[in-house]
């Protein structure tokens, strides 16, 4: 009989800067590690709540990894509730932690209590540009996009 | 607090069950013989405790790499030799796309060697490995070194990812459970030889 998977975001081995990855496309993965990591970062990878579960974040558990990042970069579709809680919960419980959004214009336009301005990254944005982004929410620079 | 179920769903299901024991054991303690309720109580006590197990969920957690160590352009590779030594021609495809490589010997003590701490020997025997290993890839042509590592393969290229960096993971074994393990660990590539 298969046992079922929960996901338990573990607290960080490594020191920082540390760049949270939440769900990432499959193809984007290995490349954006990379540059990330040639830049300085440690990185986590996030594959988010399967269908039946809720995100840790949103629970009372909590998520250690997202607590101990640095940097949020979450790729979670924002047409999903599931998604929309997490990051509404982030956003209550973690209210200086920099998040980037990937999500186009009109998911952010359509919810713009979670895409706040300067947040929103293209989608399929190229490493190296996703690579100043970070750099630049770290440093809370402004960031003039959109 | 960390909830032992996956989802309030799966609690639910846990609370019926338990419901439903206790009415066996209500109805077997009105209607029935001692004999009888004993068995219930056994029997309920049994059907909940492997419902609670078999439906326990296993934790997932997140695959995780250090920041890149060295000059911006290097790429070093942790071979972590958990079995034997690759031979050259693996070798020669490691040097094809390293530069660096940490050969990382987990110190083998199985059984009841672990019990009677019988490490020095285990120790000695990974060293051999490790230098067996960094020869023939210094024969290669690789930039090798190498490191005696904990028992543990994972704290061992824990360790080494800690230091010396590492931007790929190759395992030499044949360990199926060991590759998954490394693979759901680390966000680098793990590869094997």
């Amino acid at each position: 009989m298969a046992r079922h998977e929960v996901l338990r975001p573990q607290a960080w081995d490594w020191p920082g800067p540390r760049v949270l990855l939440e769900r990432p496309s499959a193809e984007e993965t290995p490349a954006r590690i990379d540059a990330l990591r040639r830049a300085g970062y440690a990185v986590a990878v996030c594959p988010g709540p399967t269908a039946e579960e809720r995100c840790p974040l949103a629970g009372d558990e909590g998520c250690a990894a997202a607590h101990g990042a640095d940097v949020i970069v979450s790729s979670l579709r924002l047409e999903s509730v599931e998604a929309r809680e997490a990051l509404a919960a982030l956003r209550t419980r973690l209210p200086r932690l920099p998040v980037l959004i990937e999500a186009d214009a009109a998911a952010a336009s359509r919810w713009p209590e979670l895409v706040r301005h300067g947040d929103r990254l293209e989608p399929g944005i190229a490493p190296s540009e996703l690579v100043e982004r970070v750099e630049a929410a770290i440093s809370k620079e402004p960031v003039v996009s959109d | 607090m960390t909830s032992p179920f996956r989802s309030e769903a799966q609690a639910f299901r846990f609370l019926l069950l338990i419901a439903a024991g206790t009415v066996a054991v209500v109805l077997a303690h009105a209607f029935a013989g001692t004999t009888v309720l004993v068995v219930v109580c056994v029997l309920a006590a049994l059907g909940v405790a492997a419902a609670y197990f078999v439906d326990r969920p296993v934790a997932r957690t997140l695959r995780a790499a250090p920041p890149h160590v060295g000059p911006p352009d290097e790429r070093r590779a942790l071979l972590l030799l958990a079995e034997n030594v690759p031979g050259p021609a693996s070798l020669a495809r490691l040097r094809e796309r390293c530069d660096r490589v940490l050969v990382v010997a987990p110190v083998d003590t199985p059984g009841l060697r672990h019990w009677a701490s019988d490490v020095d020997r285990a120790r000695s025997q990974a060293r051999a490995r490790m230098e067996d290993a960094v020869s023939r890839a210094r024969d290669a042509r690789l930039d090798a070194s190498g490191v005696v590592g904990d028992e543990d393969p994972l704290a061992a290229v824990d360790d080494a990812l800690r230091t010396f960096g590492g931007d790929e993971v190759v395992a030499a074994t044949s360990d199926p459970a060991l590759l998954a393990a490394l693979r759901d660990r680390y966000a680098i590539p793990v590869t094997t030889v």
